[in-house]
């Protein structure tokens, strides 16, 4: 890797500026005219993507910078004592910058007619903005510092815009609400608990940046994966990658933490499209291909550090898990952004379980390519999916796809495209990227020999393709639902989204569109510049320690036995989602009564495996029980008592000794003649000893 | 301290007490004016009385006449503006008793 | 030896005489404003002079600059002794002079004799600068006097109403007998010594032998005599009174400024004559500035008037300052004979805090009462209830009127948060003496009481719903405005850079304690 500092540096550092900019001036543009504010938010947000696009050249010359200013000087400090700042231009940053601007730039311009007319614009622009400013931050860091910054920029952003209709009406119940009877949630509690979830992890990977700082002496990630992580004993470097890992699992909503982001729903649909599916959830994925090289190079250079090797194992395994309990929940979810968010969940643990099994090989990159590629493709069909799923709720107001159905007539362009993405979502071969990147995931534990992933990991394309095909069936096949009947009474037909909201998600369909035919050129691209670019981390010659050299499938063949099994496993979920929700030949609830078994799984997916009804009953109520205990009995009882009392004895001591200042100048005579006295008096007590 | 000097201090001092009390106790506001007057003359006889002690040898002593002088001025442009407070004083509260004063208080 | 000593009083005497003529002048040609423009000019003038004075000081090598006579020189004649301490006071007073001058263009256009009140504004600031400038005896009654008289009248300014006849009625009558409580401990300096001169005093005290119950009726009677003026309680009386009387520019000089020459002359006469190396009085300072601010503390919490609780207000700043001596004074003269140079520092300390603390509250106080002047002029009543929620409706006074509270509640990074941390720092770096530990525990404990009020006024100023007649409240003219922001900034100025004051004040302090 060749780090080149004297070229033109600017669009790194601008990508992030531009947005925060944007966020600062939005109050201001508010001043100006409402219609000054929203296009000025828009402008700033297409700025940042120039910006970024105009990065993307250096994939083809394959040259990388990391450009550095100084920051924080603290003299005498025994670590970071010159802190830097800096930004990092490499594959991932570019790749996961694009990523982010393009998708964010047109989510802004389907916002302006999603959220046309709600009162608090100036809130949403200025978020949104400052989202995108903290995230391409946070991806353009070169150290854990700076990174930082945006990783709880995100964080804030995502709280503050989950919780955007604060006031928790039942009036927006059918809109913003999430959840059904115990568990249905408002906007303002989902918020919270997002925010506190992934504080969380957060906590565990500060305590695991600190300790790698203690010891490594430095956060910046050219200086670890170049040696400085080598000066970390094993004994140190494990605990630290655990805990690192900490991280990732808050913010993408991966196994135990997973819980926050079905409810994060509750924020307006672009939120979700933008923050929680295309972009701040990637942030996890994000850091782990980040902080790969760095571990990677500990593993495969430091010794023998076979130990390590179980971190990435841990990963692959949260990831593969993660994957099916959340594709599991998606099945039978009522609303359709939860399905959605579901299926976020359970395609970021393909992508972790890809970045896993990478870290457990020698032979890292097809896991970590397919890791990355997988993350593209699913920002991408995942936002589209998102924007149309917002357009229905927008002309159904409603989230729910019992009250829809039938609708694909009447928006013919939101049909087509949420289906084209929903296949790519599935992984319907060659035209789709979904299938590409989603095979590649696939492909590395196969060729890892971790073969039990990879039966989990296919088992989860069934459950992904029936989840989708049942989507797709619910909302726009079958009886128009008796919602819509009664919406239709009161003179408000189904219609086709406006322009500036169709066009955004025909975009990214397109796009996705696109890498799919081009599907294996891409791969082969990719893998390329990876290879060029971490191409020194490859053991040399068959260096690396032969313990953990595990060989599985072979490579040639790997390919054809991932794209076979994929494409059964499609079937295999599809077809029977196909005649239950979209011929409707069959009734489900037939199914459930036929067999008990299989009403019982229901039940308990449905009650997402009770992981979030475990959560609230062990921490959240007895927590919520301690404090109100604390507040009635300490706080109210003891504390609030005494200043009170406190309050009223020295205003009642004032008023009464106020009465000594009679206001008669007698009086006052006497006063100083008192003075004198005791002045007198004191001075000769204190000389005289 | 010659035994001539020392009875003109404590003369001053039993002016000074005089005055003194006349503040504190008269309540007649032009009493108080002339016990501020009382406190002034004893502490320019006090002035007088040791700077002649200073230099026995002459009838006057430069710096505490100047002293004296100059003060006995602003004796007066005080209790120029003290009377002329007490006229006001009389205009707004239609008395001189000083402990009627006192709207001001707390 | 140079004239320039005797320009700032001078400039401030002339243009006071020269004000009638200018009234007179401005009137023939029909333009009023003029007597205002040139009592603007001579602060200015003023100020300038006491810039080229401190650079006379910084750049002489002894540190002052003296100017006397030459036939009639110390230690019998009258001597002008300019160190960096006067200097120091002379710019606060003339900071807050030309700040008040500014804001009196539009404030007291309304009043008539203003050419008798621009004179006595400008004799009062000569008289104070006067006093700073003394370097005997005589000339520091002479200044004293000049200030003392033109502040009565500026106090029954508005004699046409009662509430000022009474005040200045009260102010007279203590603050002449103060003053004739000094003018009597002088004559018996005099009457010891043989001279007047601060410089020559010390010397010929200490062979008169320091230990005297003399000594101490002398020490009590200064401390007692301009303490009436410094209003130290319990000579406080008159303040709470005199100074909401007077219109609100002059209670911005009273508060600001005035109270301040009567500490300065305490720490000059103790520090200098009776030095603290040789008399025991920071002890009983500091049990009087601690009474001092807790009895203002009582008697300011429950006060309705705003301009009231000012007043009270300022009297608590008066016992920190004075406290800030007592400490220095008590750290002289308990350690300096087993360690000098920490003595020497942790005195050094406690004095600048103290002078720091000086600054800050002219400024603050003055700020506070230019602001409550601007909510009286508005909403005609001077009743915190009535006045709660008028800074909404005059965003710039109210929220200049909040950083001063603020500043002198101590919150940093104001100004008046850096003086009190100091005084309170000096205080602890005492911390095996377990007296000093009370002293710095009661003056923490009174900063902090004195916080709930300063809060609580904020509260009502800023955040309630405006009362009716504070509905029709609008912003003060510009003019008016001005002062006040620059005022404010200079609290947020030096509480980020407090370094902008401290050189200043440790200068001012080593000036007044050697080392």
């Amino acid at each position: 890797m060749e780090y080149i500092t004297e070229i033109f540096v600017w669009p790194a550092w601008l990508s992030w500026i531009f947005p925060m900019l944007g966020a600062v001036l939005t109050p201001l543009l508010a001043k100006v005219h409402s219609k000054v504010r929203d296009y000025g938010a828009i402008v700033f947000s297409f700025l940042a993507m120039v910006m970024t696009l105009s990065l993307i050249p250096y994939l083809w010359e394959g040259k990388y910078f990391h450009n550095q200013v100084l920051w924080v000087v603290m003299e005498g400090a025994p670590v970071l004592s010159r802190l830097m700042a800096g930004v990092i231009v490499d594959p991932l940053s570019i790749i996961m910058a694009n990523v982010v601007a393009v998708i964010g730039f047109l989510i802004m311009v389907y916002s302006l007619g999603y959220m046309h007319g709600d009162p608090s614009l100036t809130r949403y622009w200025f978020f949104m903005n400052f989202f995108i400013g903290s995230m391409l931050l946070l991806v353009m860091s070169d150290n854990i510092i700076q990174l930082l910054f945006g990783w709880e920029g995100v964080g804030l952003c995502s709280y503050a815009l989950i919780g955007f209709w604060h006031r928790d009406s039942k009036e927006d119940w059918l809109k913003c609400w999430v959840g059904e009877g115990p568990e249905a949630y408002p906007p303002s509690h989902c918020g919270m608990k997002a925010f506190i979830t992934t504080r969380m992890g957060d906590l565990f990977f500060l305590l695991g940046a600190f300790l790698l700082l203690a010891f490594a002496g430095t956060l910046n990630f050219v200086e670890l994966q170049g040696g400085a992580i080598l000066r970390v004993p094993l004994a140190v470097l494990i605990p630290a990658a655990i805990l690192l890992f900490g991280g990732p699992i808050g913010k993408s909503a991966q196994l135990p933490l997973m819980e926050w982001l079905p409810d994060a729903m509750a924020g307006p649909t672009t939120v979700s499209a933008l923050i929680h599916a295309a972009t701040m959830v990637n942030a996890g994925v994000y850091l782990v291909g980040r902080v790969f090289p760095m571990f990677y190079t500990a593993v495969w250079h430091g010794g023998a550090a076979n130990e390590l090797i179980t971190f990435f194992y841990v990963i692959a395994w949260v990831g593969a898990i993660t994957a099916f309990v959340a594709g599991s929940q998606g099945m039978v979810s009522s609303e359709i952004k939860k399905v959605l968010a579901y299926s976020t969940v359970s395609q970021l643990g393909y992508m972790m379980l890809a970045l896993g099994i990478a870290g457990s090989t020698a032979e890292f990159l097809v896991g970590y390519v397919g890791g990355v590629f997988h993350l593209m493709s699913h920002a991408m069909f995942k936002a589209a999916l998102f924007l149309t799923a917002g357009a229905v709720i927008h002309t159904c107001e409603s989230r729910f796809m019992t009250h829809m159905g039938g609708i694909r007539r009447y928006m013919p362009i939101t049909f087509w495209c949420m289906s084209l993405a929903a296949f790519s979502l599935m992984g319907v071969p060659l035209l789709f990227s979904g299938f590409w990147s989603k095979d590649m995931v696939l492909e590395a534990p196969l060729l890892a020999g971790q073969y039990w992933i990879f039966a989990l990991g296919a088992v989860t394309v069934a459950v992904t393709s029936f989840y989708s095909v049942r989507m797709l069936g619910l909302t726009f096949f079958g009886p128009k639902s008796s919602h819509l009947a009664e919406q239709e009474r009161h003179g408000h037909h189904v219609h086709e989204a406006p322009k500036v909201m169709w066009i955004p998600f025909l975009a990214l369909v397109i796009g996705t569109l696109a890498f799919g035919v081009m599907g294996p050129f891409v791969k082969g691209w990719f893998e390329g510049v990876f290879h060029e670019y971490l191409g020194e981390l490859l053991p040399a010659g068959g260096g690396h320690s032969e313990a953990v050299a595990v060989h599985g499938f072979p490579h040639e063949l790997a390919v054809w036995v991932t794209a076979g099994i994929s494409v059964a496993m499609l079937l295999a979920g599809a077809l029977p989602a196909y005649f239950l929700y979209v011929k409707r030949k069959l009734e489900p609830s037939v199914f459930l009564q036929r067999y008990g078994l299989l009403a019982v799984l229901r039940q308990f997916v449905l009650n997402r495996w009770y992981i979030n009804r475990f959560f609230y009953k062990a921490i959240v109520y007895p927590m919520i029980g301690g404090c109100m205990w604390a507040l009635k009995k300490i706080e109210l009882g003891v504390i609030d008592r005494f200043n009170y009392v406190l309050a009223n004895a020295t205003a009642g001591f004032s008023n009464s000794f106020r009465k000594t200042h009679s206001g008669i100048l007698t009086h006052n005579v006497e006063g100083i003649i008192l003075g004198f006295v005791v002045f007198f008096l004191l001075l000769a007590l204190t000389v005289m000893g | 301290m010659s035994l001539e000097t020392s009875w003109y201090l404590a003369a001053a001092a039993i002016l000074f007490i005089l005055g003194a009390y006349c503040i504190a106790v008269k309540r007649n506001m032009i009493k108080i004016v002339i016990g501020v007057e009382i406190l002034t003359s004893a502490v320019h006889l006090n002035f007088v009385a040791l700077g002649s002690e200073l230099s026995p040898t002459l009838a006057v002593e430069a710096l505490a006449q100047s002293v004296v002088i100059v003060s006995i001025v602003i004796a007066a442009a005080i209790a120029t503006l003290a009377l002329l407070l007490v006229i006001n004083a009389h205009r707004h509260y239609a008395t001189l008793d000083v402990r009627r004063l006192r709207r001001l208080r707390w | 030896m140079s004239l320039l000593v005797l320009m700032p009083v001078l400039t401030l005497l002339f243009a006071a005489i020269l004000t009638p003529l200018v009234t007179a002048l401005g009137k023939a040609v029909g333009f009023e404003k003029a007597r205002d423009l040139f009592s603007i000019g001579a602060f200015a003038a003023t100020l300038y002079y006491v810039f080229k004075l401190d650079l006379l000081v910084k750049a002489s090598e002894e540190g002052f600059a003296v100017y006397h006579l030459e036939a009639y020189g110390p230690p019998f004649g009258v001597t002008y002794f300019v160190d960096s301490l006067s200097v120091y006071m002379a710019y606060v007073y003339v900071g807050v002079g030309l700040m008040v001058a500014v804001y009196s263009l539009r404030y007291m256009e309304k009043d008539s004799g203003l050419d008798k009140y621009y004179a006595l504004l400008l004799a009062m600031v000569a008289g104070m600068i006067g006093v700073a400038f003394a370097g005997d005896f005589f000339n520091l009654f002479i200044f004293w006097e000049t200030m003392s008289l033109s502040a009565y009248v500026l106090v029954a300014f508005r004699k046409h109403r009662w509430e000022p006849i009474e005040a200045s009625f009260k102010y007279l009558v203590m603050s002449t007998f103060g003053s004739l409580l000094f003018l009597y401990a002088m004559s018996f300096l005099y009457g010891i010594t043989g001279t007047l001169n601060f410089e020559a005093l010390a010397q010929g005290l200490q062979e008169a032998g320091p230990s005297t119950l003399t000594m101490f009726f002398l020490v009590t009677m200064i401390v007692c005599g301009f303490g009436v003026t410094a209003s130290v309680v319990p000579f406080h009386t008159w303040l709470p009174d005199a100074h909401p009387a007077a219109p609100a520019s002059i209670s911005a000089m009273l508060s600001g400024v005035v109270i301040k020459v009567g500490v300065y002359a305490i720490y000059r006469v103790l520090f200098v004559a009776f030095t603290p190396l040789v008399f025991d009085f920071g002890t009983v300072l500091m049990l009087f500035g601690i009474l001092t601010m807790t009895v203002a503390n009582i008697m300011a919490l429950l006060q309705r008037d705003i301009k009231r609780l000012l007043a009270y207000s300022s009297i608590v700043n008066i016992g920190y300052i004075l406290t800030g001596a007592g400490i220095g004074a008590y750290a002289l003269t308990h350690y300096y004979s087993t360690a000098p140079e920490i003595a020497l520092v942790v005195a050094g300390l406690a004095i600048m805090g103290a002078l720091f603390h000086v600054f800050n509250h002219a400024v603050g106080k003055g700020l506070l009462f230019l602001c409550s002047g601007c909510f009286i002029h508005e909403a005609k009543t001077r009743d915190l209830a009535e006045l709660e929620g008028i800074g909404k409706k005059m965003p710039w006074t109210g929220a200049s009127f909040s950083v001063g509270l603020l500043t002198l509640a101590g919150v940093p990074p104001l100004s008046g948060f850096w003086s009190k941390l100091f005084i309170i720092l000096a205080g602890f770096n005492m911390a095996k003496d377990p007296f000093m530990v009370g002293v710095t525990i009661a003056v923490v404990v009174n900063s902090v009481f004195a916080a709930a009020y300063y809060l609580w006024v904020m509260q009502r100023v800023m955040f309630r719903k405006p009362k009716t007649r504070a509905e029709g409240a609008r912003e003060a003219p510009g003019t008016m405005v001005l002062p006040i922001v620059l005022l404010a900034a200079a609290c947020v100025v030096v509480g980020i850079w407090p370094d902008l004051v401290i050189q200043l004040a440790d200068s001012a302090a080593h000036a007044l304690i050697g080392g």
